[in-house]
Order: C-alpha cells, then sequence, then structure tokens
C-alpha cells in the first residue's frame, strides 16, 4: 500500500497499483451477490413470470401474458375481493401514519425531557411489546377485548363508561381500526427510539440560541427539533409502508385466513395467501396468487420510489 | 443600551464551586473582553447572564433591575455561540429573522431589520443560503446578525472568533470592533486570544479558577498587573519571572520583567548569560537566553539586530520597569 502514497500512483489515478485488480473485487463481491440473486433476485423473476401463465383446460401451464392482472382488476369474481382488500390495506397503513407517528413523536420528546427519572424503564416498557410474537399480541388483545370473558367491559364499567362497551373486534365497522391499533401499541417503540435518538442527537447549543433568541419551549420544538428530526420521521414512514403493504400475521392469528368479520380486516396478505395457497372451499392458483404477490411488490416499490425521490432528494438539498 | 451589574455571584455544579463570589459592572455600551485559562468559567458566567443556567447564588442587575428569575427571553440579551449554533435548516435569512418572529415583528419590519443587518455585515448575496453552504466566517457573520437584528440591550459573545484562521479573525476582529463603535452597543467577550482581548477591550476581567483576578483597562493591566497569574496570562510572550536570592535582594519572593523592558548588551549588565535561541518575526526578534543561577530569560530585540546562539550577552532591565511580588504571588 505504500506504493499508493507516492505521488506517482497519483497521477495514474483510479486505475493505479495501489487499487486491487478487478478479479480480486469480482472476487470479493461473489458471496453476496450469489447469495442476494438466489435468495431474492430469483423468486422475484419467478413470480412475475408465473403471474403471467394459466393452467389451461388439458391441466398444462400455458403463457397467459396480462391475463391474470385484468381478472384481478375488472372480473367481479376477483376484483371485488381485491379492492377490498387493497382499501382496506389503505386504511391499516393511514391508521398506522396517523397514529404510531404522533405517538411516538410525543413518546420520543418526553423521554428526551431534561430530568426525566427512569428514562431507561419507560424507553424499555415501551419498547417491549415490539420484542412479543405477534401471535401473542393478537392473543392477548383478543382476551382483553373478548365480550365474553375480557376485562375490558368490566374496567370500563368501573369507571362509569360500560354503555360505550361494544365487542369492537367482531363487528365489520370496527375490527379493521382496532386490529391496526393493537399493531401500532405493540411496534410504537420502534419509531420512539429512532425519534428519540434523532432528538438527543441535535446539539444543546441549537436550543440553548433558540431560548435567548426569545422561544419557548413548544416555538421550539416546531420550528426546531420537529424539521430536524423529519428524515427519521421519513424513514419510519416508509418503514411503516413496506410492514403494513406486506402485513398478515397479525389479521391471520387474530381473524385466520378468512380476515372476518364479512372480510372487513382482509388486507393483500391474507387474500394473497387464500389466493396463492386455497383455503377452504377455495382451491389454490398459484398464478393468480403469483399476479396478487406482483401487484404489492409493484405498490411497495412505488412508495419506496416516491419516498426516495421526494425526501432523500430533500435532504441531498439541505446538505450540499 | 444599559448597564449590566453582577452581585456575588456563585454557581455550582454537584459538589464542586465553577464561579466564586463574581462582582463586576459593566458600564452602558462597554465593551468588557473576559479573559482566563480553559475552564475557568467563561462560558458558564455568560450562561448565567443569558438565563440559560440559574445563580447558586447572587444577583444579576440590568438597568437597575434585578433580572435573576427573568427567562432568558424575557432579558433583551443576544449570545453568539463559539460554535455559531445556527439553525441547519433554515436559511441565513431565517436564521437571523427567528428571533424576531418569535417576538411577533410584523413581516416588514422583520424583512427590514434583517437587510440592515446583512447591509452592515456584508451578508446581502448569502441570505438564501443554509449554513451548511456558507464559509466559516461567513457562518460567524450570520451569528453575529442573528443576534444584531434583535437590537438587544446586551451583547454576549463566547469566543466567537476561535474557529477561524488567523488572517479571518484580524479581519473579524476589526469588524466587531467598527459594530461596537456603530451599535454603541453593551458587550461581554469572552476569548482566549490576547490580541483580540487587547484590541478590542475598553476593560479586560482576567479569571482564573472561577474568580475574577484583576479588572483593568488593557494599559492598566499590561503595566500593573496585581499579581503573578495576571502578570503570566497577560503579554505575549510572558513575562520573566526570577525567583530566589536575587529576588530576596530586593524583598521580595519573585521579580517580573516583559521581554520588551530587558535590554541586551554585549559589555555589561545585570545577568550574564549564552544565547539559546532566536526567534525572528521580521520586525522584532525574542531572544532566549540561558543566565547561570537565574534561568531562561526572554528579551525583545529589534528585528534586524545581529545576534546568535551561543553568544555571550548580558542583560539588563530597564529602569523602575521591575515588577516584585510576595509570596503570596501579590504584587509589592
Ligand atoms: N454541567 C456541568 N456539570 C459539572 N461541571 C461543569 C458543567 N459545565 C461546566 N462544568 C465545569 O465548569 C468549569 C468551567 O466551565 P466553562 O465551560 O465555563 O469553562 P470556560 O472558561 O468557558 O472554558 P473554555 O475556555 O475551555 O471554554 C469546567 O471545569 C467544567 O468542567
Ligand atoms: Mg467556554
Amino acid at each position: 500500500m505504500s506504493i499508493a502514497l507516492t505521488g506517482h500512483a497519483v497521477e495514474r489515478g483510479r486505475e493505479g497499483p495501489g487499487r486491487p485488480p478487478r478479479r480480486v473485487l469480482a472476487l470479493f463481491l461473489l458471496p453476496a451477490v450469489a447469495v442476494y440473486s438466489v435468495f431474492s433476485i430469483y423468486p422475484l423473476l419467478a413470480t412475475i413470470a408465473l403471474s403471467t401463465r394459466k393452467t389451461n383446460a388439458a391441466g398444462l401451464s400455458e403463457f397467459a401474458g396480462l391475463a391474470n392482472f385484468i381478472r384481478l382488476f375488472f372480473d367481479p369474481n376477483w376484483s371485488d375481493a381485491f379492492w377490498n382488500a387493497l382499501a382496506n390495506n389503505t386504511l391499516f397503513f393511514v391508521i398506522h401514519m396517523a397514529v404510531q407517528n404522533p405517538i411516538a413523536i410525543a413518546l420520543a420528546a418526553l423521554l428526551s425531557l431534561p430530568g426525566l427519572r427512569a428514562r431507561a424503564f419507560y424507553r424499555t416498557a415501551i419498547f417491549l411489546p415490539a420484542t412479543l410474537s405477534v401471535v401473542i399480541v393478537g392473543f392477548v388483545w383478543q382476551l382483553i377485548l373478548s365480550p365474553l370473558w375480557g376485562v375490558s367491559e368490566g374496567l370500563m364499567s368501573a369507571v362509569g363508561l360500560g354503555g360505550w362497551f361494544a365487542p369492537w373486534l367482531g363487528r365489520e365497522g370496527s375490527a379493521l381500526v382496532v386490529l391496526s391499533l393493537m399493531s401500532v401499541w405493540q411496534f410504537v417503540g420502534i419509531p420512539m427510539l429512532l425519534i428519540h435518538a434523532a432528538l438527543i442527537n441535535i446539539p444543546d447549543d441549537l436550543t440553548d440560541a433558540a431560548l435567548v433568541d426569545g422561544a419557548g419551549h413548544w416555538r421550539i420544538f416546531w420550528t426546531i427539533k420537529l424539521p430536524l428530526v423529519a428524515p427519521t420521521i421519513g424513514l419510519v414512514s416508509i418503514l411503516t409502508f413496506v410492514g403494513n403493504f406486506n402485513a398478515f400475521d397479525l389479521i391471520y392469528a387474530v381473524k385466520g385466513a378468512l380476515a372476518g368479520p364479512n372480510f372487513s380486516t382482509d388486507i393483500l396478505g391474507t387474500f394473497f395467501y387464500r389466493t396463492f395457497f386455497g383455503h377452504q372451499l377455495q382451491a389454490g392458483d398459484p398464478a393468480m396468487g403469483a399476479a396478487v404477490a406482483t401487484v404489492m411488490f409493484v405498490i411497495i416499490l412505488a412508495g419506496v420510489a416516491v419516498y426516495l425521490l421526494a425526501f432523500q432528494r430533500r435532504l441531498k438539498g439541505s446538505n450540499p | 443600551m444599559v448597564d449590566v451589574r453582577l452581585e456575588g455571584l456563585s454557581k455550582r455544579h454537584g459538589g464542586s464551586e465553577i464561579l466564586r463570589d463574581i462582582s463586576l459592572e459593566i458600564g452602558d455600551g462597554e465593551f468588557v473582553v473576559l479573559v482566563g485559562p480553559s475552564g475557568c468559567g467563561k462560558s458558564t458566567l455568560l450562561r448565567l447572564i443569558a438565563g440559560l443556567d440559574q445563580v447558586s447564588a447572587g444577583d444579576i442587575f440590568m438597568a437597575g433591575r434585578r433580572i435573576n428569575d427573568l427567562p432568558p427571553a424575557k432579558r433583551g440579551i443576544a449570545m453568539v455561540f463559539q460554535s455559531y449554533a445556527l439553525y441547519p435548516h433554515m436559511s441565513a435569512r431565517r436564521n437571523m429573522a427567528f428571533g424576531l418572529r418569535a417576538a411577533k415583528l410584523d413581516r416588514a419590519q422583520i424583512e427590514r431589520r434583517v437587510d440592515e443587518a446583512a447591509r452592515i455585515l456584508q451578508l446581502e448575496d448569502l441570505l438564501e443560503r443554509r449554513p451548511a453552504a456558507l464559509s466559516g466566517g461567513q457562518r460567524q457573520r450570520v451569528a453575529i446578525g442573528r443576534a444584531i437584528v434583535r437590537e438587544p440591550d446586551l451583547f454576549l459573545f463566547d469566543e466567537p472568533l476561535s474557529n477561524l484562521d488567523a488572517g479571518l479573525r484580524v479581519d473579524t476582529r476589526l469588524e466587531i470592533a467598527r459594530l461596537h463603535r456603530l451599535l454603541k452597543a453593551t458587550i461581554l467577550y469572552v476569548t482566549h486570544d490576547q490580541a483580540e482581548a487587547m484590541t478590542l477591550a475598553d476593560r479586560i476581567v482576567v479569571m482564573n479558577d472561577g474568580r475574577i483576578e484583576q479588572t483593568g483597562t488593557p494599559t492598566e493591566l499590561y503595566a500593573g498587573p496585581e499579581n503573578l497569574f495576571v502578570a503570566g496570562f497577560i503579554g505575549s510572550p510572558k513575562m520573566n519571572f526570577i525567583a530566589g536570592a536575587q529576588a530576596a535582594r530586593l524583598d521580595a519572593a519573585t521579580l517580573g520583567v516583559r521581554p520588551e523592558h530587558l535590554k541586551i548588551s554585549l559589555s555589561k549588565g545585570s545577568w550574564s548569560g549564552t544565547v539559546q535561541m532566536v526567534e525572528h518575526l521580521g520586525s522584532d526578534s525574542f531572544v532566549h537566553v540561558e543566565c547561570p543561577g537565574t534561568g531562561l530569560l526572554v528579551a525583545r530585540e529589534r528585528g534586524d539586530r545581529e545576534l546568535a546562539a551561543g553568544q555571550s550577552v548580558h542583560l539588563a532591565p530597564e529602569s523602575g520597569r521591575l515588577l516584585r511580588f510576595d509570596d503570596s504571588g501579590k504584587r509589592i
């Protein structure tokens, strides 16, 4: 490597003797590229390929072009369920964004209050549910909310709100909202930790300067701290988006693959599961399933692309 | 602009006493410079005055009013931080307008004051840039601009020039001196830099270990240091100190003489020794002379005088320039 330090090597630039030859670079890249190709690229391409095939009357697989997608979007046998799942999934995501982010920001702000005692305890306690299995969380909340043996009706009666109780998980109108809130409850610790880390990274000098400048704590929060943690909030949002449109486990654990009542909690993950593997009277259709998976992939890709273009570019603009 | 009075200020953090019994008066429109070694409590004192920390004891008065319990926002003080503390997500203009918006001034007035400050500081072309797109000196000027737009009663500067290179430092120093004349502002200014302190100050406050050692005009401190600490701290190169029998002969524990008050002669003098090293600065040279029995003495000579290492020379103090200190370090 000492050669690289001489002026001679510098003149030769990037291809200088200090750089290892390309063959060596390729050798070191090979393991990662191989693993990524076998376990990510290949299944993705295979899924997309599968989504363009169908089984003909003779039971043989043949190329069908975009027929599966057209059926999915327009054939009432499929499209009703598909659009229902997509709408539910969108609501699932909107509730996460509207509830999880503000709560996470508020908790992070409280956690970074100077002079807070037992900070580590609160942080751990709030983060704890994120380490639990989704199955356990679903089961516990089902018990809590159960109209038969749940504690919630009793607790609400005790404070005079008994009349407000309803079997929310069993109602078409509220089941999805309740499931979303359960998921928020479980995972709010993760965005909270990320935002907390971003908040404590803001130099004290900035808040001191703003205080001397005559700003109150409220104003400092809105005009200094929040804009400075916006990149983290953006990151949290895109992670939530990806997680929500890939979600499956919580609904399956609480409601099963039929996502009842009456498909009111059906999201793309559960819809895909029934389509691909089949469920009860419905026979599995791998090609249609692949089409659903491809649509999910495109939705997530689009979301991430919007995030990268809009958010990341603005970030670059601020730190040229 | 107002006068500021500190009475018996103390500050403790945990068990340690960081400031002890600080009393100081700053006149209306006066430029007071605070100097002292690192960790002596200069920043802490500024934070107390700004209201960012609470005093442990003592009182702070501005214009005769006790302000101990006022929040920073109500004190009418602007502070320039060593790190500049510019808001990274706001343009220079928004940075400067921040305090005015917090004070709910109307838009036109904010605009006018920011433009005026930008003109004074020659920032007009940079107003739409964010701090990341500004050089160190430009950030520094934005930070000063953010302070002056508020037209505060008192400016606090915490080592504002320490991140600048030598040339820019001199320029900005002149700029601050000009601003002081222009705004007739009351300023309390912390620095490590001797030249900054001597050139800017109406009065210098020398601090050490949480206490004020001496207060006075630059010339007073230079010519008449009250104790060994101030004598050694003010002036560069440092004052020569001579202890032992030679000092005892003059009824002192330590003698002090500044390098420029030592005359070099080839024939006779109070001390004789060998030249160890000559530092040429152009107009002046610092001649380091090792005198057996006395120690290393530094003399300041005209730059064109030819002296070489190894040469034997004699040194003598100018008459009346020898300072005497007793065992406790107090000047006699
Ligand atoms: N929050 C704190 N808790 C305990 N000690 C502190 C705290 N802040 C400052 N100190 C101590 O107070 C002393 C004075 O600190 P201060 O920052 O005022 O020094 P300074 O004179 O500004 O030094 P410098 O010239 O290096 O900036 C230091 O010894 C420092 O360790
Ligand atoms: Mg300091």
